[in-house]
């Protein structure tokens, strides 16, 4: 059995506003295996994001607990983590154009996490390592010396990964990291990062709202709406029997270029409805506003997680017997 | 070799990015004048001493024989009651002027800017509030209240003078610092930079600081015009330099008892005034434009 | 056929920046019927919204010079009309909605206020404007875009709307008096997949009611798969490839259609294809010749020194490469 890498159980994180209390996060549990891409899907306001910066430490979790390695309680803040875990745990933020520094030059942002986790004995080792970064995510070397507004979003965003990947981690999560750039780079950075998973056996949470790109991407997927997760399944039952109306939505709602894919996308579920403020969420499934399939429990009770085969569960009351 | 290449490369991307800060401060020739006129007075301050036609001027100088003389050739200002020559004070008075605004400049800033970084970046502790308002009370008291109240108390000379004006300055960075820092704290690199460790010190001086440096040499060039006016305003009151130094504040006020007779001792150092000012003021303008829009 | 409603012939734009020109359109042709449904695909960088802003003559001047070429609306050219002109082309014919719908709605006017304005200027519905006829206008105008509670929404600043409605109110507004065309300039990209899948259903069904032409430009083959009749490619500054949509995607022929399609995710899975090697050119200094040419493995030393025009393959599918030179050669070029 592989080794779990990253347990979450029972996150929340909930935000005080002036509008009251927005509940980011609320209650999830999932598990991550050493190696494998774990798919966190969602829309605006179904708390992906949260959960990303909660794991890597930006915040600190309102209750719950988030396990490193099955042994240590990462639920704090990062500032009070050990440096060895901030150099363990990475992350690659969504828009390209505000995760990096446009006063300092490329050369200086690689060689801060080398700096940091002392990486390299002297300035010369550190300049050699940093051209074998570029060298690996195929940045021309006269990048060193650019900065950041002189790039491309794709290319600012191999930067990125190139960052993220300078300190070795083992663990790498990936919020929407393609979202903002051209399908054909976004094809180039998966690929690469594909590539570095295996070449350094990393273990990924990758967030995105693009359901064909997962299909790609993950082994295992999440699906979030408002704060909970709604299922839970490996890929390719996430595709071909999904369970929750919320997905079944979802996936009749992407946009495909094939006969084939059309015929995968379910029929029955045409989406209608806004999604609603997080602020004040009604009582009972956070879904049965917009939910087709909506019963009379549902605007009652929050359904509980249930597990309907090994690996694949769901939330919804339509399998609650 | 890589090496050897990727200097180049660095030499090139630097110059490349004084290039295009260059075509975007030269769209206005405005600030073209700006900077020439910055240029002519201090290659004339800081060579005062060769280009006066009477350096004697400066010191402690009387010739009765040559005293009230309008402008003319041999003393292209005229002379004031003393005898001495107004063009070669006016010189030496600009030395005075650019220093005071070096000094002040050089004190009140880091002090400002440290102080904003830190209230700044801890915005909402202890730390931030106590300084900030701090700052508000600084603020509060107009500059000049504060610099004559301080140089009243003090011995009036122009260090003194220095002294007052830098400790009435510093508030003001530390305002316009402290707005940069808490947009940019919330930016990913940062966060970017915190969660990988990066220490405070790190954060503050190398990942913010760098970002807030252009209002910050916006906020400087324009404040050299403002320092010498109101060290100038305080030679006026006699709380600056003391005679016979030259100073551009004293000589207007010494020649304003003179108006409208001998114009020539209160209108040149005035004019001089004037033309500091402008010229900063057009440089920073020119600043201002250059680095406000480094967006791309 | 009838007459185009709108024919771009061999634009040029150019921007003068800091260290030249950036000779981003280099030949841009177009047409659209009335009431046909056109896409334009292309990715970041390629010329599309500047073409689009061509055609509404909003380009901001200084920056950006027309160096050649026509714009003709109805036979008119566009890009030689009086400010007058425009602006009753903007006002009754042709309207633009934007990428982002927050930065088209000005945040400190109720909705209200502002489709009214639409409403006033357009002289659209002939009655006399006052108040409540105005109101009445734009309530209908917002039911006809599937607003819930209209009355309410009128009220309400843009702040307080879902990004989805204030796509909804902005394509409310581009509808009010438009009688010819729409440009929806990446309608979807700010917004949620399923808030995307609505705004698209309901933009084929208004326009499909009105005979509208509709000009759809977007970055991804399979937003223009179902709403469009016929598409565009669009590479660095012109199009290379244009056909019925349904042959794009059976009989892709351009390399770079070829490639697009190849690096878009399929539901199907089976990982993604590699990306087109190399990128945009720089348009500082842009290549005389097919601009496509450093990321072509088929190129041909003709390649590099001219640009290719537009051969016809078959009926209704043009592409711009050398390698189609002879009508002959349909269907086997491509391997090699």
């Amino acid at each position: 059995m592989k080794n779990e890498i990253l347990i979450v159980h029972n996150l929340k994180k909930y935000f005080r506003t002036s509008q009251g209390i927005v509940k980011a996060v609320d209650g999830i549990n999932f598990s991550i295996e050493e190696g494998e891409t774990f798919g966190l899907i969602g829309e605006s306001g179904s708390g992906k994001s949260t959960v990303a910066y909660t794991v890597v430490g930006m915040y600190k979790p309102t209750s719950g607990e988030i396990l490193y390695r099955d042994k240590e309680n990462i639920s704090i803040n990062s500032f009070k983590r050990p440096q060895r875990l901030k150099k363990d745990i990475q992350i690659v933020f969504q828009d390209p154009g505000t995760s990096l520094n446009p006063s300092r030059t490329i050369e200086q942002i690689l060689k801060l996490p080398l700096k940091i986790n002392n990486i390299g004995r002297n300035y010369e080792e550190r300049h050699n390592k940093i051209i074998e970064l570029l060298e690996k995510v195929q940045l021309p070397l006269d990048y060193l010396y650019k900065y950041p507004t002189m790039l491309g979003g794709g290319e600012k965003q191999i930067v990125n990964i190139a960052r993220a990947l300078a300190a070795n981690p083992s663990f790498v999560l990936l919020d929407e990291p393609t979202s903002a750039l051209d399908v054909s780079i976004q094809a180039k950075i998966i690929n690469m990062l594909m590539k570095f998973q295996k070449e350094l056996n990393l273990s990924y949470l990758f967030i995105t709202h693009d359901l064909s790109l997962m299909r790609n991407v993950a082994s295992r997927i999440a699906i979030m709406y408002l704060g909970k997760i709604c299922e839970i399944a490996s890929t390719t039952t996430f595709f071909k029997e999904s369970l929750h109306p919320y997905t079944q939505m979802l996936l009749s709602s992407i946009f495909v270029i094939t006969s084939e894919e059309e015929k995968l996308k379910p029929t029955q579920i045409i989406s209608t409805g806004e999604i609603p403020s997080p602020v004040n969420i009604p009582p009972g499934c956070s879904f049965c506003s917009r939910c087709p399939k909506k019963m009379e429990i549902c605007g009652i009770k929050d359904p509980e997680m249930l597990e309907i085969e090994r690996g694949h569960v769901v939330r919804c009351h339509l399998y609650s017997k | 070799m890589k090496n050897n290449n990727i200097n180049f490369e660095k030499i090139s991307s630097q110059r490349n990015r004084l290039g295009r800060y260059w075509y975007k401060y030269s769209r206005n020739p405005l600030s073209i004048l700006g900077v020439i006129t910055i240029f002519i007075i201090t290659f004339m301050a800081v060579s005062a001493y060769y280009l006066s036609p009477y350096p004697e001027s400066a010191g402690n100088y009387i010739n009765f024989t040559e005293a009230s003389q309008p402008p003319s050739f041999v003393h292209f200002c005229g002379t004031d009651v003393f005898g001495r020559d107004i063009f070669s004070r006016i010189l030496f008075g600009l030395r005075l002027s650019l220093l005071m605004a070096i000094v002040v400049l050089s004190l009140s800033v880091p002090v400002g800017v440290f102080a904003g970084l830190v209230a700044g970046y801890f915005r909402g502790k202890w730390i931030s509030l106590l300084i900030m308002r701090i700052v508000d009370i600084f603020i509060a008291v107009p500059t000049l209240l504060m610099a004559l109240v301080v140089c009243s108390i003090l011995t009036p000379d122009v260090f003194n003078a220095m002294m007052a004006v830098s400790i009435a300055w510093w508030a003001w960075y530390a305002r316009i610092v402290y707005g940069v820092v808490s947009s940019v704290r919330g930016e990913f690199y940062i966060q970017a930079a915190e969660v990988s460790g990066a220490s405070t010190g790190h954060i503050l001086f190398k990942e913010i600081l760098p970002n807030c440096l252009s209002s910050i040499f916006t906020k400087m060039s324009l404040d050299v015009g403002s320092v010498i006016l109101i060290g100038s305003s305080l030679s006026f009151v006699g709380l600056g330099a003391q005679p016979p130094t030259p100073d551009l504040g004293t000589m207007v006020a010494d020649g304003a008892k003179l108006l409208p007779n001998q114009w020539w001792i209160a209108i040149f150092p005035a004019c001089a005034i004037v033309i500091i000012v402008l010229g900063f003021n057009l440089m920073g303008d020119g600043i201002r434009d250059m680095l406000g829009s480094e967006e791309a | 056929m009838n007459n185009p409603l709108i024919e771009i012939k061999d634009l040029h734009v150019y921007f003068r920046v800091f260290g030249g020109t950036l000779k981003v359109l280099n030949g841009v042709d177009l047409i659209v019927y009335p009431g046909e449904r056109i896409g334009i695909v292309g990715e970041m960088g390629c010329g599309k919204t500047t073409t689009m802003k061509s055609i509404m003559r909003i380009l901001p001047s200084p920056p950006a010079i027309i160096h050649k070429g026509e714009i003709l609306f109805k036979g008119k050219d566009i890009l030689k009309m009086k400010t007058t002109e425009i602006q009753e082309i903007r006002k009754k014919s042709i309207s633009m909605i934007f990428e982002d719908p927050t930065a088209a709605l000005n945040p400190v006017f109720t909705i209200g206020t502002q489709i009214k304005d639409v409403i006033r200027f357009s002289k659209q519905f002939n009655e006399k404007k006052n108040k409540k006829t105005l109101n009445a206008n734009a309530i209908q105008v917002l039911r006809e875009v599937s607003l819930p509670d209209p009355d309410r929404v009128l009220q309400n600043y843009p702040v307080q709307l879902s990004g989805g409605m204030r796509q909804r109110v902005c394509i409310a507004m581009a509808l009010v008096s438009t009688n010819n065309m729409i440009i929806a300039d990446e309608p979807g990209t700010s917004l949620d997949v399923t808030i995307k899948d609505q705004i698209f259903r309901l933009l084929k069904e208004l326009v499909v009611k009105r005979s509208t032409a509709i000009i759809l430009v977007s970055q991804a083959l399979g937003e223009v798969k179902g709403m469009t009749d016929r598409v565009y490619i669009m590479y660095a500054g012109s199009m290379v490839e244009t056909s019925d949509t349904n042959d794009l995607f059976s009989k892709p022929l351009h390399l770079y259609t070829k490639g697009l399609l190849a690096a878009t995710p399929r539901l199907t899975g089976g990982g993604i294809g590699e990306g087109i090697e190399g990128s945009i050119p720089d348009y500082l200094n842009s290549p005389i010749g097919c601009r496509f040419y450093p990321r072509c493995k088929y190129s041909k030393p003709l390649c590099k020194k001219e640009k290719p025009p537009f051969f016809k393959v078959s009926k209704g599918h043009s592409v711009a490469c050398f390698l189609f030179k002879d009508k002959v050669m349909k269907g086997d070029v491509n391997e090699k």
